[in-house]
């Protein structure tokens, strides 16, 4: 039996919610999506769909409404509607095996029915789909909609660099080489002629520079958190509320109240530090999670703190925040723009780079263990080698970050459970 | 030599465990948009490592997620089960990206010694924007690579590999225009271009060519007239699975979307151009696979196929392990119901007696008329 909240044995969402800026973040999500429904819905301007992989400064220098797919999948999921729009695609004849983090947002747009059940009332019809790489949905959206379809492509790297979050900020030229720079590069013009062609508005390069400038500032804050959540002598929040926190913030990133709310989050954590507020005061293992956020069931992390003082310190959201998006250079902010996301998807999932971060962020928030999405994802089996190369226990969660027939709560907690009972059992702080 | 003996040569292509009889004189090509007449003038044998038929991967399956399919674990198995230790060189296709990452990491890490050097060449196959400086630049890298390998691109020695590949293209164009006509075994012929894999194209194109034109699986005497099928699928069809079930239920293959077969040749490499841009031009533009985008292009086949050549069936094979293809799946069928070419998706592994009878019972549905997605 599940509650309204899609829990069956811990606590409620909202009730494990533990900072003030959660609230502020979610007022400001309504006020946003009311104004961003209203600019394209009742007044017509052009809204974009891209992907995570795309600079979003690009279009907030534009003033393009806009809303990154595989956020709003996680958002879906969140709200506990992933089955019914699993079954939409399949209806439509998208097999059960296609990725639901990207398609999710696909079943939403081919779902005629329920338009008032559709998370935040569902999305406008895009001018314009953009992505890197295709995940094959954000391709029929388009086709959908009527809307162009535009997919980048990622460069391969062939000069890896396992060290490449100490050298990205501000050697991402060097790092990852020019002639790949450039072919980032040309890509993200053509997508600037595709957003002023739908807008019928130039690029102001001034101000794209200054968006850039407020996005690392952003990133500047972020990184001050996970030094607060690395060091203090107890985990301060949440992991959940911590991924919920970040990628709220990132949907606007490059804005003015992106930066004053990472300042508040990074103030808050920090008053929860001087005034030792931890999550969980019996606190034994420090775990890492591992790959796409779990948003269907982000109290997951929470479920093991009361019983085995485990608590959840690390994920990849806020350490890409803190590693791959702060890049530096004003030149040209667009080439920066292309300097920061010609690897960054790379850097998450393949080899060396993943194993060497994720190892390298194990020894600075003290960690004991990871646990790591299992979902048939790429380049996970070398993220386990490095880690356990470094005497890392990993456990291996067979389940998927929003398909909600993937969810097995039982199973799930019964692996964790025995992981930390006969795996961590003896290296606890 | 007659198309039995190059069906033959075509089983070689197939066997397991895999000798390709690599030296140091090879160049191991992983993956078909590669400019091979660069290696050949470089002085390279180029040798391809396709996928073959096997049961079990388990050097492979350490290394692989359970995401990636037969294909990409046939490959990686053969990879490190030594097959390719005596080349001089691999060279991936963008197709193969992940492979190219996770073998050169086991190499960093010193699980796998005995790999010669990895090279991928990244041709970006977008139609949605011009990224010809970046594929200019892959060409040169590729060069260099070589260059570095012992081999030497020798101007005089590029313009006899266009050539002789040029000529190999028109004798294989010529067998598929012939397969076209819905006489013989579709699939036979698609084991005698097969053969590819295993000859070089000097011997195949003679071979081909002695052919004649007499239809493979022909046996000279009337032959029913048969449904003609045009055969897609969500793996390179490294085997000849599909056209048998296709071809048991009582249809005949004319046309396959597979680099091995329909796709083996495209167009020539223009021998009056500069020869780098004439190479990057045909692999561009003969580029196949989910690299190729938009959907537009990556379907540019099956409309030409639909359009042209008016196929009575269309089969669509979509297998258990598909994480991809499965996107535009529905619009393939869109596109074949609006030309009223009925479709036929077998969604069964065709590799298991039980898969391949089940693929064999949902064409001929579609060949009565009945259901058959």
């Amino acid at each position: 039996m599940t509650t309204t909240t899609g829990n069956t044995t811990g606590t409620p969402r909202e009730d494990l919610a533990q900072l003030d800026v959660t609230r502020s973040l979610r007022r400001h999500q309504r006020e946003w999506w009311a104004q961003l429904k209203a600019r394209t819905e009742e007044n017509g301007e052009p809204f974009v769909l891209a992907g995570a992989n795309i600079p979003h400064e690009i279009f907030e220098a534009m003033d393009i409404p806009f809303v990154t797919d595989v956020w709003y999948s996680g958002l879906v999921a969140a709200k506990r509607r992933s089955g019914h729009y699993s079954r939409v695609l399949d209806d439509h004849g998208y097999h059960r095996r296609l990725d639901r983090y990207a398609g999710l947002v696909l079943g939403v747009y081919l779902d005629e029915d329920q338009d008032q059940e559709k998370p935040w009332g569902g999305l406008p019809d895009p001018a314009l789909v953009v992505t890197m790489p295709d995940h094959g949905a954000a391709e029929n959206v388009a086709a959908r909609t009527g809307a162009t379809y535009l997919g980048l492509e990622r460069p391969i790297a062939t000069r890896p660099v396992p060290g490449w979050w100490e050298l990205g900020r501000h050697a991402w030229e060097d790092l990852e080489g020019s002639d790949r720079v450039d072919a980032m590069l040309v890509q993200f013009r053509e997508l600037v002629a595709h957003c002023e062609r739908i807008t019928g508005r130039a690029l102001d390069v001034d101000r794209l520079r200054s968006v850039v400038a407020l996005a690392n500032r952003q990133q500047e804050c972020f990184t001050e958190v996970r030094t607060l959540l690395s060091t203090a002598p107890k985990l301060p929040v949440r992991l959940g509320e911590v991924m919920s926190q970040v990628m709220g913030i990132q949907w606007h990133r490059g804005t003015e109240w992106a930066v004053q709310q990472a300042e508040q989050f990074r103030d808050e954590v920090r008053e929860r530090v001087e005034r030792e507020q931890w999550v969980c005061p019996n606190e034994r293992y420090r775990l890492m999670y591992l790959g796409l956020g779990l948003w269907q069931q982000l109290e997951f992390f929470s479920r093991f703190e009361q019983s085995h003082g485990v608590v959840f310190a690390r994920s990849n959201y806020l350490s890409i925040a803190c590693d791959a998006y702060p890049r530096y250079g004003d030149r040209d902010p667009l080439r920066t723009l292309a300097g920061r996301y010609v690897t960054f998807n790379d850097y998450l999932h393949y080899p060396p780079w993943a194993g060497a971060w994720a190892e390298w962020e194990s020894r600075t928030h003290r960690l004991h263990g990871a646990v790591q999405l299992d979902n048939g994802g790429h380049g996970t089996r070398f993220i386990t080698a490095a880690l356990e190369a470094a005497d890392l226990p990993v456990l291996q969660l067979p389940t998927d970050a929003v398909d909600s027939r993937a969810w097995d709560e039982n199973r799930l907690s019964t692996l964790v459970l025995r992981f930390i009972e006969q795996r961590l059992a003896g290296t606890e702080t | 030599m007659r198309a039995t003996t190059l069906e033959t040569r075509y089983g070689e292509a197939q066997a397991w465990p895999a000798d390709l009889g690599i030296d140091d004189t090879c160049v191991v090509c992983v993956g078909t948009n590669i400019p091979t007449e660069l290696i050949t003038a470089s002085g390279f044998r180029p040798v391809p490592l396709v996928a073959r038929p096997v049961t079990a991967t388990p050097r492979a399956d350490d290394l692989l997620e359970s995401g990636y399919g037969a294909e990409f674990r046939s490959v990686v198995e053969q990879l490190l089960s030594g097959t390719a230790d005596s080349a001089a060189l691999v060279v991936f296709d963008r197709r193969f990206r992940d492979l190219y990452y996770y073998l050169r990491e086991t190499v960093r890490l010193g699980w796998t010694p005995g790999l010669p050097p990895l090279h991928v060449f990244d041709l970006l196959l977008t139609r949605s924007v011009d990224c010809s400086a970046y594929n200019r630049e892959q060409l040169r890298l590729l060069a260099v690579q070589l260059e570095r390998s012992g081999g030497e691109a020798d101007p005089a020695r590029l313009a006899v590999a266009i050539g002789a590949a040029n000529a190999w293209r028109a004798s294989v164009r010529r067998v598929l225009a012939e397969r076209r006509r819905g006489v013989g075994s579709g699939a036979a012929v698609f084991r005698t271009l097969g053969a590819a894999r295993v000859l070089d194209r000097d011997a195949h194109r003679v071979e081909l060519d002695e052919l004649g034109d007499a239809p493979a699986g022909a046996t000279g005497a009337a032959s029913p007239v048969r449904p003609r099928a045009a055969v897609f699928a969500a793996e390179t069809l490294y085997h000849d699975q599909l056209h048998t079930a296709v071809e048991s239920a009582g249809a005949v293959v004319v046309d396959e979307d597979s680099e091995w077969g329909s796709r083996l040749a495209g167009s020539d490499v223009d021998p009056d151009t500069d020869p780098a841009e004439a190479l990057l031009a045909k692999y561009w533009a003969d580029g196949t696979g989910r690299e190729l985008r938009p959907f537009d292009a990556r379907s540019a086949f099956l409309r030409s196929v639909v359009e042209n050549d008016a196929p009575d069936l269309v089969v669509v094979h979509v297998p258990p392990s598909d994480t991809r293809f499965g996107w535009d799946v529905p619009a393939m069928v869109r596109l074949c119901d609006a030309a009223g070419v009925p479709v036929a998706l077998p969604r069964s592994d065709v590799l298991t007696d039980h898969g391949h009878a089940e693929a064999v019972a949902t064409v001929a549905r579609a060949l009565d008329g009945g259901p058959a997605r």
